[in-house]
């Protein structure tokens, strides 16, 4: 493979409890750090933001009162669903409005139409600033590659990554025990243990994962990155006729529409992750958060029986397909400075480890893992910590750089989709092609 | 008091004063929307790009776009579909209602609950009854021995199971306004055909269909409008999907809109389906006249 020289990241007792201390000191620090930075500077603001529905969302809700207590500024909440959410930010952002002064952004889909339009300040003045920031901030600690997906292509870093969606692999522990199979390591194994695994008669199929258009894009493209291309190379032309694209189609046709359920052209993730807790699948692929909530004996029939391993690697390279958000300031905003204050919080050491602990998703600092990792007893899966943790060398945005990324996840989704109900993988991909190619080269 | 009947003529030219309200609140919301949606469609309106005027040329685009030939042939399906499924079960359920029998205003209540209930809500209990895994229809239809079916996971039944959804919605309003027909129809008619031997099936194909054809026709107007824009029931249960086997109109010009920002090219489509609505009403209308 040709990235085996890869640094692999497992964690040493070491590095486990320099984090736990580095997160008590953090705690222990006065409102003063030694910047002249003040936690209260803006006290009596009030900021406006919206967010997502997400377990983030719902987390972040609960810790708002600790963010008052410690800046004195009161925070106006709100949580719209994803679909109704991203068109209202771009259309207030469209209009100049400055009514949302702490800006959520999911890179997949709006990082480049932010960024191209320039409605988000660039953060890189604020972080050096001393008067402006923690002591403690560290921006080193953020992982290399959440810094690399949140800057823009000119250089400017206009949100601070705080979610990281390394896609895992979650599998039933119960149902592999039963065939004698080891979790995947590659995607030869990942086949042929759902081929193994895969028993309709019963109920049970062998994989399950995003079928619906859009949402099963990110998929392809995951494994698209295993066999060495990105779907848009770095002179921009599209790989997605490529024989590496063509065999990226056709893993994920023969997982899902092979050794799926039946309708799963019609699953988005919450009915995968049904499919998957209800014991109805052997493997599911999909983002920390989704697969955190397996293991919650509430929510999930095969609670305690599910097993995390890394995304599986490709022939020719092994990358964890990563999506993203983080928060801005609104280049509109009249308390700037406040919502810096905000963002520093909301991206804290502490904040990260609350974000893993409670299974909303994943860290963008390098810092949470080992910090959970030494809690005893552990909040969340130690099996799936370990896991987030291995993806943060080898993870790689799946979803391209482009101003039409929605279009783009459109376009293929529905190609995925067709090939799903046995439409051909290389006709499709070229037919989607031709259409995206225009797109591409109208909108970027 | 005397009544001033020259100061009376004298206040005449003032009256329009008291429009003034009504007059701002129309061109607020009914004209102004109208006159920008127009002219975005004649603008390039993207979040990236400096609007400019490019003519008849988001229109032209439009015309060449296979996706959005093939969102208006699924429109059409959908809303004949539903349309003509609604139109014959609602009169069958009014023809029903309309006989005595016990318990009938229970059961009229009953059958006109789906009408009050909210469509993205019912849409959602759909979207879990037709789970092929775990859904509730494939449980029944496997339970008495019957295979599967795919429901809104296949590109072929998509459109038809959507339209299951909307009849089983809708068929309650056209079963109250043929009910109201029915009530409203004189007696002397059925009387003559009783006279005269007829059956119940020629009664109803020769006296009462007729009689209710005006009712028929209003019917069918309101569903045509209603089903052309209907969005919330595919946009909750498929999205458009599989692939794009379920994108109507509504959801190509919601997707151009509000996924894309497309905002010219959107209000361009905006006002070809008006348009295209427009159409299927004045042809209902003129249906009508011809009918009365």
């Amino acid at each position: 493979m040709k990235n085996e020289t890869r640094p692999k990241a497992r964690l040493s007792r070491r590095a486990i409890l320099q984090g736990a201390a580095g997160l008590a000191a953090m705690s222990a620090l006065p409102a003063f750090g030694q910047s002249g930075f003040n936690w209260k500077a803006a006290s009596g603001a009030n900021l406006n933001m919206a967010m997502q529905k997400a377990s983030f969302a719902t987390l972040l809700e609960k810790l708002m009162p600790e963010f008052t207590e410690l800046t004195g500024i009161n925070v106006q909440f709100e949580q719209i669903p994803e679909q109704q959410f991203r068109p209202k930010l771009v259309m207030d952002l469209q209009a100049g409005s400055g009514e949302m002064d702490v800006i959520y952004i999911s890179y997949a889909s709006q990082k480049q139409l932010l960024g191209k339009a320039g409605w988000l300040e660039d953060l890189r003045p604020y972080i050096s600033d001393v008067s402006k920031t923690n002591a403690d901030f560290d921006v080193d600690d953020f992982s290399p590659a959440a810094i690399a997906y949140a800057t823009q292509p000119d250089g400017r870093l206009d949100s601070l990554p705080t979610t990281i969606h390394y896609n895992l692999l979650a599998y039933n522990k119960e149902l592999f025990a039963a065939k004698n199979l080891q979790p995947p390591k590659t995607f030869d194994e990942m086949l042929a243990a759902a081929k193994a695994l895969h028993d309709p008669s019963n109920n049970v199929a062998g994989f399950v994962m995003r079928g619906i258009k859009n949402a099963n894009t990110s998929m392809w493209t995951g494994f698209m990155l295993g066999y060495g291309a990105d779907p848009i190379d770095a002179q921009g032309n599209l790989n997605t006729t490529s024989p590496e694209a063509l065999e990226a189609a056709k893993l994920y046709t023969a997982l899902d529409k092979d050794c799926g359920p039946a309708g799963v052209v019609s699953f988005d993730w919450p009915e995968s992750q049904a499919s998957f807790m209800q014991g109805q699948a052997a493997m599911f692929i999909d983002t920390p958060g989704i697969t955190a909530a397996c293991n919650d004996p509430a929510k999930s029939k095969v609670a305690g029986k599910v097993g995390y391993v890394v995304h599986p690697a490709g022939p020719k390279a092994h990358v964890t397909p990563m999506l993203g958000s983080g928060f801005g300031i609104n280049k509109f905003s009249t308390q700037k400075d406040a919502a810096w204050i905000f963002l520093q919080w909301v991206a804290s050491k502490e904040n990260q480890v609350k974000l893993v602990a409670g299974g909303a998703g994943g860290a963008a600092r390098k810092s949470a893992y080992p910090t959970l990792l030494g809690m005893s007893p552990p909040p969340v899966s130690p099996e799936w910590v370990q896991a987030l943790n291995d993806s943060i060398l080898i993870a790689k945005s799946c979803i391209p750089d482009v101003v039409s990324a929605n279009e783009f996840r459109d376009v293929y989704g529905i190609a995925l989709s067709n090939m799903l109900t046995g439409s051909d993988p290389a006709t499709e991909l070229a037919s989607a092609t031709d259409q995206y190619k225009q797109i591409l080269a109208q909108f970027g | 008091m005397s009544l001033n009947l020259t100061g009376g003529l004298h206040n005449a030219g003032r009256y329009w004063l008291f429009a003034v309200p009504a007059i701002v609140v129309i061109l607020a919301v009914i004209a102004f929307p109208w006159l920008f949606t127009l002219y975005a469609s004649l603008h390039l309106m993207e979040p990236t790009l400096p609007t400019r005027f490019v003519g008849l040329n988001n229109f032209i685009s439009l015309f060449r776009d296979p996706n959005f030939g093939w969102s208006l042939v699924r429109t059409i399906y959908f809303a004949f579909l539903s349309v003509v499924a609604s139109l014959v079960l609602g009169v069958f359920a009014a023809l029903v209602f309309h006989r005595q029998f016990v318990l009938r205003g229970w059961a009229r209540t009953i059958f006109i609950m789906p009408m009050m209930a909210t469509p993205v809500a019912t849409s959602l209990i759909w979207t879990m009854m037709f789970h092929p895994q775990v859904g509730v229809l494939n449980y029944i239809l496997t339970s008495v021995g019957l295979p599967p079916a795919q429901w809104v996971s296949n590109a072929a039944t998509v459109i038809p199971t959507l339209a299951l959804v909307e009849t089983w919605h809708w068929t309650p309003l056209v079963m109250l306004i043929i009910l109201g027909g029915l009530a409203s129809l004189p007696t002397e008619p059925f009387e003559a055909a009783k006279i005269d031997g007829a059956n119940a099936v020629q009664t109803f194909f020769y006296v009462t269909l007729p009689l209710l054809w005006p009712f028929v026709l209003v019917c069918a107007l309101l569903r045509t409008i209603e089903a052309f824009k209907a969005f919330d029931t595919i946009y909750v249960i498929t999205r458009g999907g599989p692939g794009d086997a379920s994108e109507t109109l509504n959801m190509f010009l919601y997707q151009n809109a509000f996924s894309y920002f497309h905002t010219g090219y959107a209000s361009a489509v905006a006002i070809v389906f008006f348009l295209v609505v427009l159409v299927f009403v004045v042809l209902q209308l003129a249906l009508k006249r011809s009918a009365t």
